[in-house]
This record gives structure tokens, C-alpha cells and sequence, in this order.
């Protein structure tokens, strides 16, 4: 019977914490079982000392060196294991630790492991480690220093210790032979610094002054700097302290407060010498940093006046184990533990061994920062230094391997096996072996043949469960380029193990959390790799399809284990990838496809799962979606044209650009409202539609023959397919809002009825504007405008400049050769629309264009307003006007035509100028003039005005613009020729034979007009004009 | 006739205003008469800029292709000679909207594709603007034309035997032109190339409300073919010159037009796994047999 691994876990979250220790410093000291079982050989790099020839790369070269040494008395030993914070120095030395014979008698081993966290139990582990006892009263000073007194109290206590060294202890340092510019500057700041001795020795006006202001001691002082530190790490217990900052920083002193003049008032030096620290502050941070690390001691009580210091302790030490002809072996994990006692260390480091004193033999790490900012003492003494690389374990698979079987085999049985075993062989078991009471996990062949396993020196075939081979290099990529041992720890071993132990067993792994943390590049579309699988279930699926199947098959094993369900078969698999360049038509993908670098499609696919597209990308389909869709638009097959800057093209610009298309968590403008939208998101068919829009627009072409780039197995018919519906529909909306905004052809019609009442206001008359062409080449009346019509005159010339209806016409009704060339037809019939009612009730159109007008006509319709408004406005006055004139015109003339009038009247003029009776006796050019002004009164006049009909008032007063001036004009004309008369008359009355003959001369013009009076009558239009 | 030498200005747009103007005025109306109200007023702001010389040669050039294709009347001669809509084609040009010609392009397909099937039958060569469509229609559509007359094209049509239609970018600019308006191409850009696509989905879709709405796929493709006989008819594909007759049936191009319409909703192709009077659309290496096409109505 096959029996299922459904759930199946051979480790538990316990047994990793237990057993999984990714920093040092937090890993018990009495675990070297642990961390022996879990060790793997490193690569380390010799950066200096003489060259070691043992054919090794690793750890055991540290060993090598450390013991190649051993019984020269002549010298100590400094071996340096150097690297970036988490890279495995530590490890380094608890190896060398692990591995030294704790049974040979030519050393004695001091060592200082990470875990020691405190001063107090750094300096108790210092003490206890040494030989020959001792020790005691240093501990009770420095328990009587730190154990009686405040963390506030050892603070201050430290600063006024640092004052004294200031004051008492450090010297002036006299020139050095050689010393460049630069250093001697920086030891005369040093000494101006430190101030003047006065009579008694003691230093004034220095920086041990400057510390006494408030100020400056509350600066140094405050939480979270140095000093506050310094204390915390005396109480209480830090974590991994590679990277913490040593030494002031400018944040330590009241740089650029003014409260600091107001302290400074009174002491010139004191201010002159703040001035100075204030440009160039670092010199001060260092003479504060070189007090400290002599005040430090004295602070905490290891360095007292009389009695055991830490160097008598080492020094004694030394000397007893030359006595026994032993050698001392410090092994310190982490140097900068040692901090601000340092110089303590570091004075032994210099005292060479000899007759009565034991060498050194020191291994210590330290990071690679602080190695450069180690003091030259150390630095120069250094016979060895190693640097441990990010990726200094060999082998990811082993370094793992290695972790998996030791939470397998979890702590109680390593650490037994350990104190049992031959520490020279193989004593660590391989739990798939052994995992059931000594006989192999029942699931071992299914296991390791699903999830692979990988082969260990020492341990055999171990199972990568619940990592496989690709699972495994997507865990170790998502923690970055090179990430170090400690990452890879934390993340692949301890977090994923912890989480996966919970989630198989509950049947929801892998969930979110393993997509976020291992590397989910993908090569394929999404949906290629699910194959119409949708809902939750199948996002855990895609998860494990591509996270553990490499987005091409999931091994039965994982499905199992992991409760995944197959749809069909015993294996959930995607289909194949494309080849590119494959030659032959046929378009569906079949092998992998091109490497990623060249595959166009990765961007494409990370933002289908999840990532932002990059900007350049989106821009990219933004840009060909919109070419593609521009191209069938199609609109000049239906005469509107929106190629180039013209109004068509303007208008479409506004409703559709490359940004219409918004794509889901990318970047770019966002269209307004009135600017179409198309949303592509992270959907199956939308991420179709742009792979077919990108493989397109790089191939012209939907086979795959000679192809750059396939877009893997992708069925390219199918792409195209999707592609073409999308742009038709696309397409079509936009036509369908572009033919929405200009109204089909309603923005033409209105331009041009705008423009025909334009023309009217102009003086052009109704009977000229029939047609559309008409309406085009209408050209308004060149004149003045009569006062109180000049404003809707203005108006209505600004409108036949603003309002091309022309261009309208140009753009949205004309047949055109190619997008660029002339109107070369107009579509008379779509043009065509009633100009009559639009002449006739002229305003009430305008009111209607305002009201009605489409969105792609709010030119037109404003400027419909503002001629409409202009026209009411005035027509309250020249209606009157207007009716005024037509009745005084009707009556004066009595029925005869203007021109007759003027004639008689210019007759009767020169009649009696030529007998001197015309009166005024000046006034005759104007009478002629007048005369002629009668005579342009138009035949077509009225008899009467307004017309009885339903128009408004500005309706009628428009219409009539065509005869509106000349009847005004004619009204004033005519009553100068008739009062001129009347002069003339009264004159003729004075003088009569003149005057009878003028008389019967008038009389027989009247008598001649009959006829043509007949005549009009009969040529008297039905609205009362004269035809 | 050869439209592409001797009428190269005419367009379908230009056809359309001048049928929708003679439909208003069915007595016809002079060459004068419809310059006057067809062609921009050159004292205008439309004319200003055109050359009065092209204006009545788009104008005769449309008139003398619409009459070859039977849709308009010419009547007398000389400055007397008027110029009508011939009365069966009134009321169907009067439908059509103003800003959708759609409807007015599909019937001069129509006439386009009768006009080829009258030379056929009388023994001669179609006129060159269907007699290359028909051609065109026959190509891959997964493949794409430059839009600008190339070497490549010129090989093409050289080894096609059909540069008596196509000669040079001069007719070939003009017949794209015809193409595009009947609805046979789309035209694309891809990277910085324009490239023509055979597409006839729009010719087809003109057709669909005449088609039957459902029938065997055999009896569709024969209603197709008799209302767009650009194509595929026989006929017309005989006409071809040897070797340039269409491998398979229908023409690929169809077979786009349909799988796109069925994208659209407005066809159902109707599989069927038995043999017997199912006709196999091929698409690239893609291989569907069909039994029957279902015709859905447009959604309004």
C-alpha cells in the first residue's frame, strides 16, 4: 500500500528554535554540538601574513596558523578573521574553538564568545579564564563600580572621569619624525584642545572646561548617545554588536546653539576655542574619544590606582603559564565586545613574550569597519588576516542540507550523539536514515525523489523537504545578490521552517508569505501556467507551480505533501515554452523559450504577479495600444478627419491620448473624466491583449517564422485574436465618444448658422443667405455701426474671426485626398439644414445652439451666447427706433420710391438755389447729401414695423439688420429734405412768381409719379416689403 | 477598366457625397450643378488652398467609376449630359446615416464584386481594383503588406503575375485606398513600419443581417460568397493568374473575419466531430471544422 505524505513533517517549529542559531552571539555557549552538526566548511580569503601551504581553504587554515606558531617564544600571535556583518567570522572562530584539543598542554585557552553580552560578565569570563587565580578584588571593585550605582549615576561618573584625563592625564604629543602637514596641524589642534597647564599642571581653557558647561554636558549626556551607550552595555545585554557605532559623533556636542554663546559670555578663550571646534569639530570628538577609553576603566573600577588591574591579571597569567611552558590562547568572537576596555586588551597585544612571559596566540573577528578603525597597536601586529566572503559557504545546497538534518535530528539527540562521539570522524546521524528509531523515514525514496536530496561529506544523501531543488534557489535568491549565511539562516531555515511546519500541516502552504520571500520571478503569463485554475486553491497552486515546479510541473510528491489537488493525472504541469527563431508557421510555443534577458516579457509577467511595471514598459504599451487603436478609428471614411493639429485631430486629442490607457500599479497621467479610459489590469485576457500588442508592434507580422522573441506558449492566433477584438472594441468607443462630442454633424450646422446670423447682425439680408455657400462666402457689410448697435456689431465680427466654420467644414464634411490634403467635395445633403428658420428667428437659433450645442461645440455655443446677449440688449432700444423710422419712411413718401423722391427733391433744390430761394441759403450740399441718403433707402422697406408674428422683439430687430441702417439713416434724411422744403416753400411764398412756378414744377412731378407708384404696388411682397 | 490608371483620384468617400446628393435631386443634375454644390467655393475659407484643377478630376474621375460600377446614370453629352442615381440604389443610399457609411461602402463591395463577376462571365479581366482585391483576399493574413510600395512589394506582385493591376506606389496607393474603405484591410503600425493587415471582418460584418441566421457552414459560405464574391468565388479566384488561386476554402481571410466575429459575439461557429459536410477553417497551423454558423443579431 502507497502510503501519503499528505502533511507530512520530519521536523517541528520547536526543534528549529532549539537547534537553528543564525547569530552567534545568541547561540549558548555550551551548544557546540549544535554547531558543530550544523557546520559547514567555509571559504575564507588569506589577506596577509606568510603563506600557509595545507591545501585547505577553510576554517581549519585559521587552526593551521594559530598552531603553526606554537612553541616559538619569541613572538605572539594576532590572527585577524575579517567580514561584512552576518558573513560568519564568529563562526570562524568557534570552529577554531570547537576544534582545538582541549587536552594539549601547550596552551591554555581564554575564550570570549558573542553570547558574553555584559562588561561585568566580559570581564568575570576574562578573569575566571585566566590561570593562576586571582581575579578577586578586581571583580569587587568593579561589582562595587557598577553593582551600587545607577545607570545615571555611572553616566556622569564617566564624564567627570573623562574631564580628569582631559585635565591630568593626557599630554601634548610632541612632533613625530616626518610628519606631513595635515598631521601636524592635527596635533596642534590636539594640543589647543587639551588647553594650557597652569602653575599647578592643571589644563584651563580647554575642552575638559568646555565639558563643564551645561550645554555640552547635557549633550553628552543625553539618551542614546556614547555615553548612554556605554552604560547600557554595562547593565544590560545587547544584541550582535558588529555594526554599532563607536566613538562621538558631532551629535554629541551642542554644535550651532545659541545657548552656547550665551554659556561662553564671559570666557573669551573658551569661546575663541568653541569657534575652532565649531569648523572642524571631528578633531574634538577624537581627543574626546582618546579621554574616554582611559576613563572607561577608571570608571568601572578595573583600572584603579593600587591593586589588580586587568593588565596585572593578563600579566600574571602569562608569567605562570611561561613557568609551565604553556602558551595563552585568546579567542575572542567579536573584538569590538571589548569596546571601550580596549586598551586594556590591546596593551598585551604589545608585550612580547619572553623568558618569564607566556606569548599570545589570538584569534579574533571583527568586522571589516571596525578592523579599519582599529588602533595601529593592534593593526600592525596582525600576522594573519582572514576574510571570511557573503557567499564564504561553498555550497548553498549542503550549508542547508546541513540545517534541515539537524532540525530533523533536533537538539537532545545531536547533543548526545556529540558528547558520545569520535570527534575525529563522522558522529552527527542523517535523520532520513534514521528517523524511525534507527530505520529509515518511511517516505526516504518518495521524498528524496519528489524533492531531491543533496549529498553531504559525513552524512549522505540528505532530503531537501520541504525544499526542492528549485524552491531552494528561489529561497536563497530572494534574500538578494549575496546574502550572508546569518540571512539565509534567518530566513530560509528558521522563518520557512517554522511557518511551513504550521501551514502543511493545515494544508495552506505555500502560502503568501513564501511568495514574499523567495525570488518569484516568472517567464510565463500567468494563466499559462494555471490553465483556467481560479480562486484560492489555485493561487496556492500557482505559488507552488512556480515557486517549487519552476512554472512547468509540480512532482506528484509536492502535490501530495503539500495537499495540493490535481485536476487531472498525477502531475500539475504547465505547457512547454516556445523556442525562438524556430522556423515553420507553426504559431503555438512548444520549448523554452529565450533566456530572460532577452524576453520582453518579464516585466510584463512580475506585474501580473503583484510588482509595479516599470515605467518605461508601461509608457511602452501605453504607446503602441494607442497607435493601433488611433489607426482604426476609420473616421475619415466618414468624412471627419483627425489627422495632424487641425480641429479634428485637436478635438480627438482631447478625448483620447496614450494615457486613456490606464494600466493597474503603474505610473503616468491618469485621464480626466471627459478623456476616454481603457483599464488594463492584471486579468488573463488584458495581459493577452499587451503581450499581442508588444510581440506585434516588435513583428509586424502574426507568424512566428524568423521571430526575435516568441511569446512562449502563447497560441499566436489566439493572440491575435484577442488583440483585434480588443482594438475593435476600443475603437470603437472612441469613435463612438468622437462622434458624441461633435454631435455627428450638428458642430458644422452650427457653425454654420452661427455665422449666418453674424452675417445678419453684419447688415447682410435674409435673402443672401440661403445656402451653405452662400453662408460661406457671405462677407459682412464694411462699415460703421449705427450707436447702440456697435456692441453686437463687435460681436459678431469677433465671431466670424473665432468661428471658422470653414475649418469645420475642412474637418468634419469634406471628402479629402490623404489625412493632410484640401476638402476637395463637401457633403452638401449632411450640411444641409434649414437656414431659413435659422434667418428668420436668429436669435432664438443662437439660444438654441447654447443650450444644445454638443460637448466638441462649446466654442460655438459660447460665442451663440454672447451674440445672443449683445442682440437682446440692444434691441430694446432700437426697436422703437426702428418702428419710429419705418413709419415716418411709409408716410413722407407717400408711396413713391425713395429714388423718385430724391430725384424731385434734388430738382426742386437746384431750382430754387438757382433762383437764390433754396433755404438755408447754406444748407444746399447737405440737402444733397441727404437727397442721396433717401435715395439708398431700400425698396424692400416695410410699410410697417414690427411685423405682426410671433417673434421676439431681438428676433425681428435682427432680421431687419439688412435695411435697418438705411431706414434709421433715410428717416433723418428725409426729414432734412423735408424741412428744407419748407424753408424753401416759405421762401418761394415771399417772392411769387418763383415760388408759382416751383409750385407747378412740384406738381407735375407728383403727376409723372403715378405710374410708378402702380408699378410698386404691384411688386409689394407679402411681409410688406418691396421686392 | 482600369480605375487604378485612369481614375487614380476617385474614392469611395467621394462616391458617397455624390450619391447622397443625386439622391435628393433624381432628375439628375450637370457636371456645373454638382461642382456648384459639391465643391468648396474656391472665394472661400474651404476652397482658399485647393487647386481648382484636382477638384472636378476627384469629382469625374468618382462619376466615371460609379457609372462603371452600375450604381450611377449618365444621360446625354456634353455640357448637357446629366448625371443621375439609379433608382434601385435611392432608397438604400437614403438610409444610409450620415456619419456611418459603413452601409454605402458594403454596397459598392457589392457592386465591386458584380462588376468582377460581369467581366468573368463576358471572358474578361475584372477591372484591376477587384481583380487585385480578389487577389489580396487569397494572401495570409498573418502576414502584413507595407503600406508604402517597396521592393518587397513590387517582387511580390511580379512573381504574383499581378503587376498589370498593381504597378507602382502610384496604384498601389489608390488601391489601398479601395481596400480600406470596403473594409478587405486595417491598417497598422508596427514599431515605426505601416504595414497593411487583410482583415475583411467589416466587409463580412456588413453582410451578417443578409446572411442566413442559421444554416450548415457549407450553405453560410455560399451566401457569403454571393454577397461579397471578393471573397472567395470561384469564379473570381479563376480568374487569378495561375498559381495565385487560394489554397484552401474558405480563404484564410474569411476565416479571420469569422473567428473574430465569433470573438465579437456576432457569429456562432458550430463544431461538429463528424465528417460529413463540415468545412475545415484554417487559420495559421490552427485547423477548426465547422458544421454550422449561427448569426447573432447586434446587440443594440
Amino acid at each position: 500500500m502507497t502510503i501519503s505524505m499528505k502533511t507530512f513533517r520530519c521536523w517541528t517549529a520547536e526543534s528549529v528554535r532549539q537547534t537553528v542559531f543564525s547569530d552567534i552571539g545568541a547561540m549558548p555557549t555550551d551548544t557546540d554540538a549544535v554547531f558543530m552538526a550544523a557546520h559547514t566548511p567555509m571559504v575564507l580569503e588569506h589577506l596577509r601574513g606568510s603563506e600557509i601551504r595545507d591545501g585547505d581553504t577553510g576554517e581549519r587554515r585559521v587552526l593551521n596558523a594559530l598552531l603553526a606558531t606554537m612553541g616559538d617564544n619569541s613572538r605572539n600571535t594576532l590572527i585577524a578573521i575579517t567580514g561584512a556583518s552576518g558573513a560568519g567570522k564568529s563562526h570562524v572562530v568557534r570552529w577554531v574553538h570547537a576544534n582545538l584539543d582541549r587536552e594539549d598542554d601547550r596552551y591554555h585557552v581564554l575564550y570570549v564568545p558573542r553570547a558574553v553580552q555584559t562588561i561585568r560578565q566580559l570581564l568575570k569570563r576574562i578573569v575566571e579564564g585566566l590561570p593562576g587565580g586571582g581575579g578577586t578584588e578586581l571583580m569587587e571593585r568593579v561589582d562595587a563600580a557598577v553593582g551600587k550605582t545607577t545607570p545615571g549615576e555611572l553616566r556622569d561618573r564617566l564624564l567627570a572621569e573623562i574631564r580628569l584625563v582631559l585635565t591630568w592625564t593626557l599630554e601634548p604629543a610632541p612632533a613625530r619624525p616626518g610628519e606631513d602637514k595635515h598631521e601636524a596641524q592635527a596635533r596642534e589642534m590636539r594640543t589647543s584642545l587639551l588647553g594650557l597647564a597652569d602653575e599647578q599642571g592643571k589644563r584651563r581653557n580647554g575642552l575638559a572646561d568646555l565639558l563643564e558647561l551645561p550645554p555640552v554636558n547635557q549633550a553628552l549626556l543625553r539618551p542614546g548617545g556614547l555615553l548612554d551607550r556605554f552604560t547600557g552595555s554595562v547593565y544590560e545585554e545587547t544584541s550582535s554588536r558588529d555594526d554599532q557605532q563607536e566613538g562621538f559623533t558631532r551629535d554629541d556636542l551642542p554644535l550651532r546653539e545659541a545657548r552656547m554663546r550665551r554659556a561662553l559670555a564671559d570666557n573669551r578663550e573658551l569661546r575663541d576655542l568653541w569657534n575652532v571646534i565649531e569648523l572642524a569639530p571631528d578633531s574634538a570628538m577624537q581627543l574626546l574619544n582618546e579621554a574616554l577609553a582611559q576613563a572607561a576603566p577608571r570608571a568601572l573600577g578595573f583600572r584603579g590606582h593600587n591593586g589588580e588591574t586587568l593588565a596585572s591579571l593578563f600579566h600574571r597569567s602569562r608569567q605562570i603559564l611561561r613557568s609551565e611552558n604553556k602558551e595563552l590562547v585568546l579567542l575572542f568572537e567579536d573584538l569590538v565586545q571589548f569596546g571601550l576596555i580596549d586598551g586594556e586588551l590591546y596593551d598585551q597585544f604589545t608585550i612580547q613574550p619572553g623568558d618569564d612571559m607566556a606569548p599570545l596566540r589570538v584569534v579574533f573577528a571583527v568586522t571589516n569597519g571596525a578592523f579599519d578603525r582599529l588602533h595601529e597597536t593592534v593593526t600592525t601586529r596582525i600576522t594573519h588576516r582572514f576574510a571570511v566572503t557573503p557567499n564564504a559557504t561553498t555550497d548553498r545546497e549542503q550549508f542547508i542540507g546541513r540545517y534541515l538534518n539537524l532540525v530533523r535530528v533536533g537538539r537532545p539527540d545531536v547533543e548526545k550523539a556529540w558528547a558520545e562521539a569520535d570527534r575525529d570522524g563522522s558522529w552527527m546521524r542523517n535523520a532520513c536514515d534514521t528517523l524511525e528509531d534507527g530505520n529509515p523515514c518511511r517516505f526516504r525514496d518518495k521524498c528524496h525523489a519528489g524533492f531531491g536530496a543533496v549529498d553531504i561529506a559525513g552524512l549522505g544523501r540528505v532530503g531537501l523537504y520541504p525544499y526542492n531543488d528549485v524552491a531552494l534557489t528561489r529561497a536563497l535568491k530572494g534574500q538578494g545578490e549575496s546574502p550572508t549565511p546569518r540571512e539565509v539562516l534567518d530566513v530560509c531555515v528558521t522563518q520557512e521552517l517554522i511557518e511551513a511546519d504550521a501551514r502543511i500541516e493545515d494544508g495552506t502552504y505555500p502560502h503568501e508569505g513564501v511568495r514574499e520571500r523567495f525570488d518569484f520571478t516568472v517567464q510565463r503569463a500567468k494563466e499559462m501556467v494555471l490553465r483556467g485554475r481560479s480562486g484560492e486553491q489555485a493561487e496556492r497552486l500557482y505559488r507552488a507551480l512556480v515557486l517549487w515546479g519552476d512554472e512547468r510541473e509540480l512532482p506528484p510528491a509536492v502535490a501530495e505533501a503539500f495537499s495540493i489537488q490535481p485536476t487531472s493525472g498525477s502531475v500539475i504541469s504547465a505547457p512547454a515554452l516556445a523556442q525562438p527563431g524556430r522556423q515553420g508557421g507553426t504559431p503555438k510555443a512548444e520549448a523554452p523559450t529565450a533566456s530572460p534577458a532577452v524576453n520582453p516579457l518579464l516585466p510584463l509577467y512580475q506585474w501580473q504577479n503583484g510588482e509595479e511595471l516599470p515605467g518605461r514598459d508601461a509608457d511602452q504599451y501605453r504607446s503602441i495600444l494607442y497607435k493601433l487603436v488611433s489607426e482604426r478609428l476609420d473616421l475619415d471614411q466618414d468624412l471627419f478627419h483627425t489627422a495632424g493639429n487641425g480641429t479634428g485631430g485637436t478635438l480627438l486629442k482631447k478625448l483620447f491620448r496614450s494615457y486613456s490607457f490606464v494600466i493597474e500599479d503603474s505610473r503616468g497621467r491618469i485621464p480626466s473624466g471627459t478623456n476616454v479610459r481603457f483599464d488594463l489590469t492584471r486579468d488573463p485576457e488584458d495581459v493577452r491583449a499587451m503581450i499581442a500588442a508588444k510581440w506585434f508592434d516588435d513583428h509586424s507580422r502574426w507568424n512566428a517564422q524568423d521571430a526575435d522573441w516568441v511569446p512562449e506558449d502563447y497560441d499566436l492566433v489566439d493572440l491575435m485574436l484577442t488583440l483585434e477584438d480588443r482594438l475593435d472594441r476600443w475603437a470603437a468607443e472612441v469613435r463612438r465618444r468622437f462622434l458624441e462630442q461633435v454631435g455627428e454633424r450638428e458642430v458644422v450646422r452650427a457653425a454654420i448658422g452661427l455665422r449666418a446670423v453674424a452675417l445678419l447682425a453684419l447688415g447682410t439680408i435674409p435673402d443672401r443667405l440661403k445656402s451653405t455657400n452662400s453662408v460661406l462666402t457671405g462677407k459682412p457689410k464694411v462699415g460703421d455701426a449705427l450707436p447702440g448697435w456697435a456692441e453686437v456689431d463687435r460681436t459678431a465680427r469677433d465671431v466670424l474671426n473665432a468661428v471658422s466654420a470653414a475649418d469645420l467644414i475642412a474637418n468634419f464634411a469634406a471628402v479629402r485626398q490623404g489625412d493632410t490634403g484640401g476638402p476637395k467635395l463637401i457633403d452638401a445633403i449632411g450640411l444641409k439644414f434649414d437656414l431659413r428658420t435659422v434667418v428668420k428667428r436668429p436669435v432664438e437659433y443662437l439660444r438654441g445652439l447654447e443650450s444644445s450645442a454638443a460637448e466638441g461645440n462649446a466654442d460655438v455655443a459660447n460665442w451663440a451666447k454672447k451674440l445672443a446677449n449683445a442682440v437682446e440688449k440692444a434691441a430694446s432700444a432700437r426697436s422703437p427706433e426702428l418702428t419710429e423710422a419705418v413709419d415716418y419712411i411709409s408716410t413722407e413718401l407717400h408711396g413713391y420710391a425713395p429714388k423718385d423722391v430724391a430725384d424731385s427733391a434734388r430738382e426742386v433744390a437746384r431750382a430754387a438755389r438757382d433762383h437764390g430761394l433754396f433755404r438755408p441759403g447754406d444748407g444746399f450740399e447737405s440737402f444733397m447729401e441727404a437727397a442721396t441718403v433717401v435715395e439708398q433707402i431700400p425698396s424692400s422697406l416695410p410699410r410697417r414695423w414690427p411685423e405682426d408674428d410671433d417673434r421676439s422683439p431681438a428676433d425681428q430687430v435682427l432680421a431687419a439688420q439688412g435695411w435697418a441702417s438705411a431706414a434709421i439713416n433715410g428717416a433723418k434724411a428725409l426729414t432734412q429734405l423735408k424741412n428744407n422744403m419748407e424753408a424753401t416753400r416759405a421762401e418761394c411764398a415771399r417772392n411769387d412768381a418763383t415760388a408759382e412756378d416751383l409750385e407747378a414744377r412740384i406738381r407735375a412731378v407728383r403727376t409723372a409719379l403715378g405710374d410708378i407708384r402702380g408699378h410698386l404696388d404691384e411688386l409689394r411682397t407679402p411681409e410688406g416689403g418691396l421686392d | 477598366m482600369t480605375y487604378l490608371k485612369n481614375q487614380v483620384v476617385a474614392s469611395a468617400q467621394a462616391l458617397f457625397v455624390i450619391c447622397r446628393y443625386l439622391a435628393e435631386h433624381r432628375d439628375g443634375e450637370s457636371l456645373d450643378l454638382l461642382v456648384k454644390e459639391l465643391v468648396p467655393p474656391a472665394n472661400s475659407e474651404v476652397g482658399r488652398g485647393s487647386r481648382t484643377a484636382d477638384v472636378p478630376t476627384m469629382l469625374t474621375d468618382s462619376l466615371s467609376i460609379g457609372v462603371d460600377l452600375g450604381i450611377l446614370d449618365a444621360q446625354g453629352s456634353g455640357a448637357r449630359r446629366l448625371w443621375s442615381l439609379r433608382g434601385e440604389y435611392v432608397a438604400p443610399v437614403k438610409a444610409v446615416p450620415t456619419t456611418d457609411s459603413r452601409g454605402f461602402r458594403n454596397l459598392l463591395l457589392r457592386l465591386f464584386g458584380a462588376r468582377a463577376l460581369a467581366s468573368v462571365a463576358e471572358g474578361e479581366r475584372p477591372p484591376d481594383v477587384p481583380f487585385a482585391l480578389v487577389w489580396l483576399m487569397t494572401k495570409d493574413p498573418l502576414s502584413t503588406f507595407p503600406q508604402v510600395w517597396d521592393e518587397e512589394l513590387q517582387r511580390t506582385f511580379d512573381q504574383a503575375g499581378m503587376r498589370s493591376a498593381v504597378y507602382n506606389e502610384e496604384q498601389w496607393r489608390p488601391f489601398i485606398r479601395w481596400a480600406r474603405a470596403l473594409g478587405l484591410i486595417t491598417m497598422v503600425s508596427a514599431g515605426n513600419k505601416p504595414r497593411v493587415l487583410i482583415d475583411p471582418t467589416k466587409a463580412v460584418e456588413g453582410v451578417l443581417d443578409e446572411l442566413p441566421q442559421q444554416s450548415s457552414a457549407v450553405e453560410w459560405l455560399k451566401h457569403l460568397h454571393t454577397a461579397v464574391p471578393l471573397l472567395g468565388d470561384p469564379r473570381l479566384l479563376e480568374s487569378l493568374p495561375a498559381g495565385q488561386q487560394a489554397e484552401t476554402t474558405p480563404l484564410a481571410a474569411t476565416v479571420l473575419a469569422m473567428f473574430k466575429l465569433e470573438r465579437a459575439g456576432r457569429l456562432r461557429l458550430i463544431s461538429s466531430d463528424d465528417a460529413a459536410d463540415t468545412v475545415a477553417l484554417r487559420l495559421g497551423d490552427r485547423v477548426r471544422r465547422i458544421a454550422q454558423v449561427h448569426t447573432v443579431k447586434e446587440s443594440a
